[in-house]
């Protein structure tokens, strides 16, 4: 079952993967307590990411999986950064699942 | 590694092969593989710029076309008798194209080991 | 000379396509050509084990089902795509806490990875 995001007595609306629902309902402090319940504290390494992926999905309307988020950071980033290893050593239940869920964005589809 | 062209001959949000399309495209592109994409017939309605695809409940075409450059796929041709055929001006598509005539159409994706369409 | 192959079903189990591609797979086996995979990717339909057939009626299903336990053929079904369209096994209804599952015996669901590799190998790519 979904436990819901309750954050500063408030609760949001989240999907059944606890994912937020609405895109405003995003900033920088819910992004640290999602952070928490992933048990991760976000270092500037991770808000590197968090920011880049909640842009991707600005520009391209999609939440990318983890091959098309490797690829996008690489691009942007170099490949020091835009490798799994390095993106699993910042997210280790995986980066686009993690980090989409820290950024506020829908979960990413299976696949690709 | 064979290369693969895949091609769009639908019109946009009657389904959803034009998004099922590119999830295929961008697969392959993801692995390195030589990929192109065509568009011909009903398929050129997907690069007109000013469609609203939010009033249909799908996503912004040109939002999501934007991923082609993300993966580097620059073999990207439309046919240039299918827009004549739909009045429509190559000038005024929402992404970069190369537009080709029948015979070069058909030459082009000879050149490709393998095609799918949508 | 033996080819290998891959087969993409793009075609619903009530469409024509669908059974054609089935009867397309068996004549390749009988000529001794290889079928590296039978990759279902709109056409997930077929890969639904609630799908039910009065018995004078041609069953698809069944006969993908054979094709797999006789001739070895791996079904493999696109994961995102079967979510889309509500078929999932049981593991992935567990992670995405649907109320069942219901693919197929037989099938098994894979990433379109799986079919690029697969496909990026083989001599021919057919689509039905």
């Amino acid at each position: 079952m979904s436990s819901g995001i309750h954050f500063n007595g408030k609760d949001y609306d989240v999907d059944k993967h606890d994912y937020l629902v609405n895109l405003d309902d995003w900033n920088d402090d819910i992004a640290v307590h999602i952070a928490s319940l992933e048990e991760i504290t976000l270092t500037e390494e991770h808000w590197q990411v968090v920011r880049f992926i909640r842009n991707f999905y600005l520009e391209f309307d999609t939440s990318p999986a983890v091959r098309m988020l490797v690829k996008a950071v690489a691009k942007e980033f170099g490949p020091e950064k835009g490798n799994s290893r390095y993106l699993y050593s910042l997210f280790p239940k995986g980066p686009a699942k993690q980090a989409t869920r820290i950024a506020g964005l829908p979960k990413p589809a299976k696949c690709i | 590694m064979q290369s693969l062209a895949i091609i769009n001959q639908s019109a946009p949000f009657g389904n959803n092969n034009y998004r099922e399309s590119l999830d295929m495209l961008l697969a392959n592109a993801s692995y390195d593989r030589p990929v192109a994409l065509f568009f011909q017939g009903d398929g050129v309605y997907q690069l007109l710029g000013n469609t609203k695809a939010t009033l249909t409940g799908n996503k912004d075409l040109t939002k999501t076309y934007g991923l082609l450059e993300l993966y580097d796929i620059e073999e990207v041709f439309v046919c240039s008798d299918s827009l004549q055929l739909r009045n429509i001006d190559a000038d005024s598509l929402s992404i970069d194209v190369i537009s080709l005539d029948n015979a070069q159409w058909f030459e082009k994706l000879a050149s490709y080991d393998q095609s799918m369409s949508f | 000379m033996s080819l290998n192959y891959v087969l993409v079903i793009n075609s619903d189990i009530t469409q024509q396509g669908s059974y054609s591609g089935y009867q397309f797979a068996c004549e390749l086996l009988k000529q001794g050509h290889q079928i590296s995979q039978v990759f279902f990717y709109q056409g997930i339909s077929n890969t639904n084990g609630l799908v039910s057939i009065v018995s004078d009626e041609v069953n698809l299903l069944s006969l993908w089902q054979s094709l797999a336990t006789e001739h070895k053929v791996p079904l493999i079904s696109c994961i995102s795509a079967s979510l889309r369209r509500g078929v999932a096994d049981e593991q992935v209804a567990q992670e995405q806490k649907l109320m069942n599952h219901n693919l197929a015996d037989g099938f098994e669901l894979g990433g379109l990875g799986e079919f690029v590799t697969a496909s990026a190998q083989a001599d021919r790519l057919i689509q039905f």
